[in-house]
Protein backbone atom coordinates (compact mmCIF):
# COMPACT_ATOMS: atom_id res chain seq x y z
CA UNK A 1 0.00 0.00 0.00
CA UNK A 2 2.90 2.15 0.82
CA UNK A 3 4.14 2.03 -2.60
CA UNK A 4 1.04 3.15 -3.96
CA UNK A 5 1.11 6.28 -2.34
CA UNK A 6 4.68 7.02 -2.89
CA UNK A 7 3.25 6.79 -6.63
CA UNK A 8 1.28 9.06 -6.35
CA UNK A 9 3.54 11.39 -5.57
CA UNK A 10 6.07 11.06 -7.57
CA UNK A 11 3.87 10.74 -10.61
CA UNK A 12 1.19 12.75 -10.35
CA UNK A 13 0.65 12.65 -13.92
CA UNK A 14 -0.15 9.42 -13.86
CA UNK A 15 -3.92 9.76 -12.20
CA UNK A 16 -4.99 6.45 -13.97
CA UNK A 17 -2.22 4.49 -11.79
CA UNK A 18 -2.47 4.07 -7.91
CA UNK A 19 -5.37 3.34 -5.51
CA UNK A 20 -8.36 3.88 -7.23
CA UNK A 21 -7.28 0.64 -9.21
CA UNK A 22 -8.77 -1.94 -6.91
CA UNK A 23 -7.18 -5.79 -7.11
CA UNK A 24 -10.63 -7.39 -7.44
CA UNK A 25 -10.45 -5.20 -11.17
CA UNK A 26 -7.36 -5.90 -11.45
CA UNK A 27 -8.44 -9.78 -11.26
CA UNK A 28 -12.05 -9.68 -13.13
CA UNK A 29 -10.08 -7.36 -15.81
CA UNK A 30 -7.23 -9.58 -16.95
CA UNK A 31 -10.13 -12.69 -16.20
CA UNK A 32 -12.42 -10.90 -18.84
CA UNK A 33 -9.36 -10.54 -21.13
CA UNK A 34 -8.68 -13.86 -20.96
CA UNK A 35 -11.58 -15.94 -21.53
CA UNK A 36 -12.18 -14.07 -24.79
CA UNK A 37 -8.91 -14.91 -25.97
CA UNK A 38 -10.52 -18.02 -28.15
CA UNK A 39 -7.64 -19.00 -30.80
CA UNK A 40 -4.98 -16.66 -29.54
CA UNK A 41 -4.69 -12.59 -29.87
CA UNK A 42 -4.41 -12.22 -25.98
CA UNK A 43 -2.35 -8.81 -26.57
CA UNK A 44 -4.55 -7.18 -28.44
CA UNK A 45 -7.30 -8.18 -26.31
CA UNK A 46 -5.09 -6.53 -22.97
CA UNK A 47 -4.90 -3.85 -25.17
CA UNK A 48 -8.09 -3.32 -25.74
CA UNK A 49 -9.14 -3.71 -22.53
CA UNK A 50 -6.41 -2.04 -20.10
CA UNK A 51 -6.17 0.77 -22.76
CA UNK A 52 -9.02 1.77 -24.56
CA UNK A 53 -11.72 0.47 -21.97
CA UNK A 54 -10.19 0.70 -18.42
CA UNK A 55 -7.28 3.91 -19.49
CA UNK A 56 -5.13 1.62 -16.89
CA UNK A 57 -2.24 2.46 -18.81
CA UNK A 58 -1.64 5.26 -22.00
CA UNK A 59 -0.49 4.04 -25.72
CA UNK A 60 3.62 4.94 -24.88
CA UNK A 61 3.42 2.98 -21.40
CA UNK A 62 1.03 -0.64 -22.88
CA UNK A 63 4.10 -0.19 -25.77
CA UNK A 64 7.03 -0.01 -23.54
CA UNK A 65 5.21 -2.87 -21.38
CA UNK A 66 4.98 -4.78 -24.40
CA UNK A 67 8.48 -4.16 -25.57
CA UNK A 68 10.13 -5.20 -22.00
CA UNK A 69 7.85 -8.37 -21.92
CA UNK A 70 9.23 -9.58 -25.07
CA UNK A 71 12.74 -9.13 -24.60
CA UNK A 72 12.02 -11.29 -21.28
CA UNK A 73 11.97 -14.83 -21.07
CA UNK A 74 8.56 -16.28 -20.81
CA UNK A 75 4.94 -16.55 -22.41
CA UNK A 76 3.88 -12.71 -23.68
CA UNK A 77 1.03 -12.38 -22.30
CA UNK A 78 2.13 -14.14 -18.90
CA UNK A 79 4.73 -11.39 -18.35
CA UNK A 80 2.33 -8.90 -19.53
CA UNK A 81 -0.23 -9.50 -16.64
CA UNK A 82 2.73 -10.04 -13.92
CA UNK A 83 4.47 -6.91 -15.49
CA UNK A 84 0.86 -4.64 -15.56
CA UNK A 85 -0.58 -6.28 -12.27
CA UNK A 86 2.62 -4.30 -11.03
CA UNK A 87 2.94 -1.15 -12.24
CA UNK A 88 -0.82 -1.16 -10.79
CA UNK A 89 -0.63 -2.57 -7.60
CA UNK A 90 2.27 -3.83 -7.03
CA UNK A 91 3.48 -7.78 -6.25
CA UNK A 92 -0.30 -8.13 -5.33
CA UNK A 93 -1.52 -6.63 -8.39
CA UNK A 94 0.93 -9.14 -10.87
CA UNK A 95 -0.67 -12.25 -8.82
CA UNK A 96 -4.52 -10.79 -8.78
CA UNK A 97 -3.78 -10.22 -12.76
CA UNK A 98 -2.13 -13.55 -13.23
CA UNK A 99 -4.70 -15.42 -11.03
CA UNK A 100 -7.36 -13.80 -13.49
CA UNK A 101 -5.25 -14.70 -16.79
CA UNK A 102 -4.32 -18.32 -16.06
CA UNK A 103 -6.91 -20.42 -13.56
CA UNK A 104 -10.43 -20.59 -15.68
CA UNK A 105 -7.89 -21.20 -18.72
CA UNK A 106 -5.93 -23.72 -17.02
CA UNK A 107 -9.48 -25.81 -15.84
CA UNK A 108 -10.78 -25.38 -19.18
CA UNK A 109 -7.80 -26.83 -21.16
CA UNK A 110 -7.76 -29.82 -18.61
CA UNK A 111 -11.28 -30.36 -19.37
CA UNK A 112 -10.88 -30.70 -23.07
CA UNK A 113 -7.80 -32.37 -22.34
CA UNK A 114 -9.06 -35.53 -20.38
CA UNK A 115 -12.48 -35.57 -22.82
CA UNK A 116 -9.98 -35.88 -26.05
CA UNK A 117 -7.58 -38.41 -24.10
CA UNK A 118 -10.42 -40.31 -22.93
CA UNK A 119 -12.67 -39.73 -26.12
CA UNK A 120 -10.10 -39.02 -28.60
CA UNK A 121 -12.30 -36.74 -30.49
CA UNK A 122 -11.00 -33.56 -31.58
CA UNK A 123 -12.07 -32.97 -35.18
CA UNK A 124 -14.40 -30.25 -34.33
CA UNK A 125 -12.36 -28.78 -32.22
CA UNK A 126 -9.34 -28.31 -35.11
CA UNK A 127 -11.35 -27.25 -37.59
CA UNK A 128 -13.23 -24.26 -35.57
CA UNK A 129 -10.03 -22.66 -34.38
CA UNK A 130 -8.75 -23.03 -38.14
CA UNK A 131 -11.82 -20.50 -38.51
CA UNK A 132 -11.27 -18.67 -34.87
CA UNK A 133 -7.36 -18.38 -35.61
CA UNK A 134 -7.84 -15.83 -38.94
CA UNK A 135 -9.61 -13.97 -36.56
CA UNK A 136 -6.88 -13.89 -34.12
CA UNK A 137 -4.25 -12.86 -35.97
CA UNK A 138 -6.54 -10.36 -37.86
CA UNK A 139 -7.19 -9.18 -33.70
CA UNK A 140 -3.22 -8.88 -33.61
CA UNK A 141 -2.63 -6.81 -36.70
CA UNK A 142 -6.09 -4.63 -35.88
CA UNK A 143 -4.07 -3.81 -32.64
CA UNK A 144 -0.91 -2.79 -34.72
CA UNK A 145 -3.01 -0.82 -37.06
CA UNK A 146 -4.92 1.12 -34.08
CA UNK A 147 -2.04 2.17 -32.20
CA UNK A 148 -0.21 3.30 -35.52
CA UNK A 149 -3.40 5.41 -36.28
CA UNK A 150 -3.03 7.21 -32.83
CA UNK A 151 0.62 7.58 -33.19
CA UNK A 152 1.59 10.47 -34.48
CA UNK A 153 4.75 9.33 -36.82
CA UNK A 154 7.37 11.55 -38.67
CA UNK A 155 9.65 10.23 -40.79
CA UNK A 156 12.24 9.11 -38.57
CA UNK A 157 9.97 6.77 -36.35
CA UNK A 158 8.21 5.34 -39.98
CA UNK A 159 11.25 4.12 -40.68
CA UNK A 160 12.03 2.60 -36.95
CA UNK A 161 8.68 0.77 -37.25
CA UNK A 162 9.32 -0.38 -40.94
CA UNK A 163 12.74 -1.50 -40.22
CA UNK A 164 11.40 -3.16 -36.99
CA UNK A 165 8.65 -5.29 -39.04
CA UNK A 166 11.11 -6.12 -42.17
CA UNK A 167 13.68 -7.75 -39.39
CA UNK A 168 11.42 -9.38 -37.39
CA UNK A 169 8.71 -10.43 -39.76
CA UNK A 170 10.16 -10.65 -43.16
CA UNK A 171 14.05 -11.74 -42.55
CA UNK A 172 13.02 -13.33 -39.64
CA UNK A 173 16.05 -12.23 -37.68
CA UNK A 174 16.30 -12.98 -34.28
CA UNK A 175 14.55 -10.79 -32.03
CA UNK A 176 17.70 -9.98 -29.58
CA UNK A 177 20.35 -9.18 -31.44
CA UNK A 178 17.75 -7.00 -33.82
CA UNK A 179 16.55 -5.30 -30.49
CA UNK A 180 20.07 -4.98 -28.80
CA UNK A 181 21.24 -2.77 -31.88
CA UNK A 182 17.48 -1.28 -32.53
CA UNK A 183 16.63 -0.03 -29.31
CA UNK A 184 19.84 2.01 -28.56
CA UNK A 185 19.62 3.04 -31.92
CA UNK A 186 15.89 4.21 -31.88
CA UNK A 187 16.15 5.89 -28.34
CA UNK A 188 19.35 8.00 -29.12
CA UNK A 189 17.50 9.23 -32.67
CA UNK A 190 14.04 9.65 -31.03
CA UNK A 191 15.83 12.14 -28.35
CA UNK A 192 17.92 14.11 -30.69
CA UNK A 193 14.72 14.60 -33.14
CA UNK A 194 13.12 17.67 -32.47
CA UNK A 195 9.56 15.93 -32.40
CA UNK A 196 10.31 12.08 -32.46
CA UNK A 197 7.84 10.16 -31.36
CA UNK A 198 6.49 13.25 -29.25
CA UNK A 199 2.73 12.07 -29.26
CA UNK A 200 1.39 8.64 -28.68
CA UNK A 201 -2.19 9.40 -28.52
CA UNK B 1 7.51 -42.76 -9.94
CA UNK B 2 4.82 -40.00 -9.84
CA UNK B 3 7.61 -38.42 -7.45
CA UNK B 4 9.83 -38.40 -10.46
CA UNK B 5 8.25 -37.17 -12.69
CA UNK B 6 6.97 -34.17 -10.48
CA UNK B 7 10.33 -32.94 -10.70
CA UNK B 8 11.31 -33.66 -14.11
CA UNK B 9 8.39 -31.17 -14.53
CA UNK B 10 9.42 -28.82 -12.17
CA UNK B 11 12.89 -28.48 -13.62
CA UNK B 12 12.30 -28.95 -17.30
CA UNK B 13 9.28 -26.35 -16.67
CA UNK B 14 11.13 -23.80 -14.63
CA UNK B 15 14.36 -24.11 -16.91
CA UNK B 16 12.21 -23.36 -20.14
CA UNK B 17 10.24 -20.67 -18.54
CA UNK B 18 13.72 -18.43 -18.42
CA UNK B 19 14.94 -19.63 -21.84
CA UNK B 20 11.82 -18.86 -23.42
CA UNK B 21 12.92 -15.66 -24.84
CA UNK B 22 10.74 -14.17 -27.86
CA UNK B 23 7.49 -15.93 -26.06
CA UNK B 24 6.32 -19.19 -25.14
CA UNK B 25 6.27 -20.45 -29.04
CA UNK B 26 9.63 -20.44 -28.91
CA UNK B 27 10.03 -23.67 -26.66
CA UNK B 28 7.52 -25.70 -27.98
CA UNK B 29 10.46 -27.80 -30.18
CA UNK B 30 11.89 -28.71 -26.69
CA UNK B 31 8.51 -29.57 -25.00
CA UNK B 32 7.95 -31.67 -27.70
CA UNK B 33 11.68 -33.37 -27.39
CA UNK B 34 10.87 -33.73 -23.50
CA UNK B 35 7.40 -35.10 -23.08
CA UNK B 36 7.23 -37.08 -26.28
CA UNK B 37 11.15 -38.61 -27.22
CA UNK B 38 12.57 -38.07 -24.04
CA UNK B 39 10.39 -38.98 -21.30
CA UNK B 40 7.51 -40.86 -23.24
CA UNK B 41 4.39 -38.82 -21.09
CA UNK B 42 2.45 -38.28 -24.37
CA UNK B 43 2.03 -39.98 -27.93
CA UNK B 44 3.21 -37.60 -30.70
CA UNK B 45 -0.77 -37.22 -31.87
CA UNK B 46 -1.46 -36.56 -27.93
CA UNK B 47 0.92 -33.51 -28.15
CA UNK B 48 -0.42 -32.69 -31.56
CA UNK B 49 -4.01 -32.65 -29.60
CA UNK B 50 -2.42 -30.71 -26.67
CA UNK B 51 -1.13 -28.31 -28.93
CA UNK B 52 -4.26 -27.67 -30.97
CA UNK B 53 -6.03 -27.67 -27.62
CA UNK B 54 -4.46 -25.25 -25.88
CA UNK B 55 -4.42 -22.40 -28.79
CA UNK B 56 -8.14 -23.23 -28.94
CA UNK B 57 -9.03 -22.62 -25.66
CA UNK B 58 -9.01 -18.70 -24.00
CA UNK B 59 -5.98 -18.38 -22.35
CA UNK B 60 -2.48 -18.31 -22.84
CA UNK B 61 -1.43 -21.16 -25.28
CA UNK B 62 1.53 -22.08 -23.25
CA UNK B 63 -1.29 -23.68 -21.28
CA UNK B 64 0.07 -26.95 -23.10
CA UNK B 65 2.24 -27.65 -20.54
CA UNK B 66 -0.97 -28.18 -18.53
CA UNK B 67 -1.91 -30.84 -20.60
CA UNK B 68 1.62 -32.21 -20.33
CA UNK B 69 1.71 -32.05 -16.43
CA UNK B 70 -1.20 -33.99 -16.91
CA UNK B 71 0.28 -36.87 -18.63
CA UNK B 72 2.90 -37.27 -16.75
CA UNK B 73 1.48 -37.17 -12.95
CA UNK B 74 -1.93 -36.27 -12.93
CA UNK B 75 -4.30 -32.96 -11.49
CA UNK B 76 -0.93 -32.60 -9.71
CA UNK B 77 1.58 -32.16 -12.66
CA UNK B 78 -0.46 -29.84 -14.54
CA UNK B 79 -0.27 -27.82 -11.48
CA UNK B 80 3.47 -28.34 -10.86
CA UNK B 81 3.67 -28.02 -14.68
CA UNK B 82 1.91 -24.40 -15.21
CA UNK B 83 3.83 -22.87 -11.61
CA UNK B 84 6.67 -24.06 -12.89
CA UNK B 85 6.69 -22.60 -16.19
CA UNK B 86 4.69 -19.28 -15.34
CA UNK B 87 6.64 -18.29 -11.81
CA UNK B 88 10.62 -17.91 -12.70
CA UNK B 89 9.75 -15.58 -15.79
CA UNK B 90 6.37 -13.72 -14.16
CA UNK B 91 8.68 -13.02 -11.06
CA UNK B 92 11.32 -11.52 -13.48
CA UNK B 93 9.04 -9.64 -15.57
CA UNK B 94 7.29 -8.73 -11.99
CA UNK B 95 10.91 -7.57 -10.41
CA UNK B 96 11.51 -5.42 -14.07
CA UNK B 97 7.87 -3.75 -13.66
CA UNK B 98 8.87 -2.83 -10.05
CA UNK B 99 12.27 -1.39 -11.42
CA UNK B 100 10.61 0.52 -14.12
CA UNK B 101 8.12 2.05 -11.85
CA UNK B 102 10.81 3.36 -9.48
CA UNK B 103 12.75 5.62 -11.92
CA UNK B 104 9.21 7.07 -13.05
CA UNK B 105 10.38 10.51 -12.87
CA UNK B 106 13.40 9.94 -14.36
CA UNK B 107 13.81 11.53 -18.23
CA UNK B 108 15.99 9.01 -19.27
CA UNK B 109 12.79 6.58 -18.99
CA UNK B 110 10.42 9.04 -20.94
CA UNK B 111 13.37 9.01 -23.88
CA UNK B 112 13.74 5.22 -23.74
CA UNK B 113 9.52 4.45 -23.83
CA UNK B 114 9.44 7.20 -26.83
CA UNK B 115 12.00 4.89 -28.63
CA UNK B 116 10.64 1.93 -28.29
CA UNK B 117 6.83 3.00 -29.35
CA UNK B 118 8.13 2.60 -33.03
CA UNK B 119 9.49 -0.94 -32.59
CA UNK B 120 6.62 -1.95 -30.87
CA UNK B 121 4.38 -1.41 -33.76
CA UNK B 122 6.65 -2.88 -36.20
CA UNK B 123 7.27 -6.00 -34.09
CA UNK B 124 3.65 -6.29 -33.39
CA UNK B 125 3.06 -5.66 -37.10
CA UNK B 126 5.29 -8.47 -37.69
CA UNK B 127 4.05 -10.85 -35.38
CA UNK B 128 0.82 -10.95 -36.85
CA UNK B 129 2.71 -11.10 -40.47
CA UNK B 130 4.05 -14.39 -39.36
CA UNK B 131 1.15 -15.54 -37.79
CA UNK B 132 -1.23 -15.04 -41.16
CA UNK B 133 1.43 -16.86 -42.95
CA UNK B 134 0.31 -19.87 -41.00
CA UNK B 135 -2.97 -19.83 -41.06
CA UNK B 136 -4.35 -17.50 -43.96
CA UNK B 137 -5.33 -19.48 -47.24
CA UNK B 138 -8.04 -19.27 -49.06
CA UNK B 139 -10.31 -15.47 -49.73
CA UNK B 140 -12.42 -16.23 -46.77
CA UNK B 141 -10.16 -16.89 -44.37
CA UNK B 142 -8.07 -13.31 -45.51
CA UNK B 143 -11.50 -11.76 -45.53
CA UNK B 144 -12.13 -12.85 -41.77
CA UNK B 145 -8.58 -11.30 -40.91
CA UNK B 146 -8.94 -8.18 -42.88
CA UNK B 147 -12.71 -7.64 -41.57
CA UNK B 148 -11.34 -8.47 -37.71
CA UNK B 149 -8.42 -5.96 -38.39
CA UNK B 150 -10.60 -3.33 -39.25
CA UNK B 151 -12.78 -3.80 -36.81
CA UNK B 152 -10.28 -3.78 -34.09
CA UNK B 153 -8.74 -0.60 -35.60
CA UNK B 154 -11.57 1.36 -36.58
CA UNK B 155 -14.77 0.88 -33.89
CA UNK B 156 -15.15 -0.23 -30.58
CA UNK B 157 -17.16 -3.27 -31.63
CA UNK B 158 -16.43 -6.63 -29.57
CA UNK B 159 -14.68 -9.02 -32.08
CA UNK B 160 -16.03 -11.94 -30.67
CA UNK B 161 -19.17 -11.93 -32.59
CA UNK B 162 -16.94 -12.42 -35.33
CA UNK B 163 -14.34 -15.19 -33.76
CA UNK B 164 -18.12 -16.89 -33.39
CA UNK B 165 -19.07 -16.89 -36.84
CA UNK B 166 -15.38 -17.87 -38.14
CA UNK B 167 -15.35 -20.86 -35.96
CA UNK B 168 -18.43 -21.99 -37.04
CA UNK B 169 -17.22 -21.27 -40.72
CA UNK B 170 -14.21 -23.58 -39.60
CA UNK B 171 -16.20 -26.49 -38.42
CA UNK B 172 -18.47 -26.30 -41.53
CA UNK B 173 -15.51 -26.33 -44.12
CA UNK B 174 -15.18 -22.87 -45.38
CA UNK B 175 -12.36 -21.39 -44.49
Amino acid sequence: MTCVMDDKKINPTNLHMGSQVHLIDVFVGFLKITLSSFGGGLSAWIQQSVVDERKWLTDGEFLSALAVCRILPGPNAVNLAAYIGTQLRGTTGALAALTGLIIIPFLIVLAMGVIYFEFQYLYSVQSALRGMATVAVGMTLGMALKLSLRYSFNLLTVLITVFSFLAIGVFRWSLIPVLAVLIPLSVWLCGNSTNGGEGDK
Amino acid sequence: MINNNLSSLAMLFGMLSLVSVGGGNTVIPDIHREAVLVHHWMTENEFAAAFAIAQAAPGPGSLIVALVGWKAAGLLGAIVATTAMYAPASILACLTGKLWRSFRNNSWQAAVEKGLAPITIGLVFASGWIVSQQVNEGILSYGFTLASALVVATTKVNPLWLMGVAGLAGIYGIT
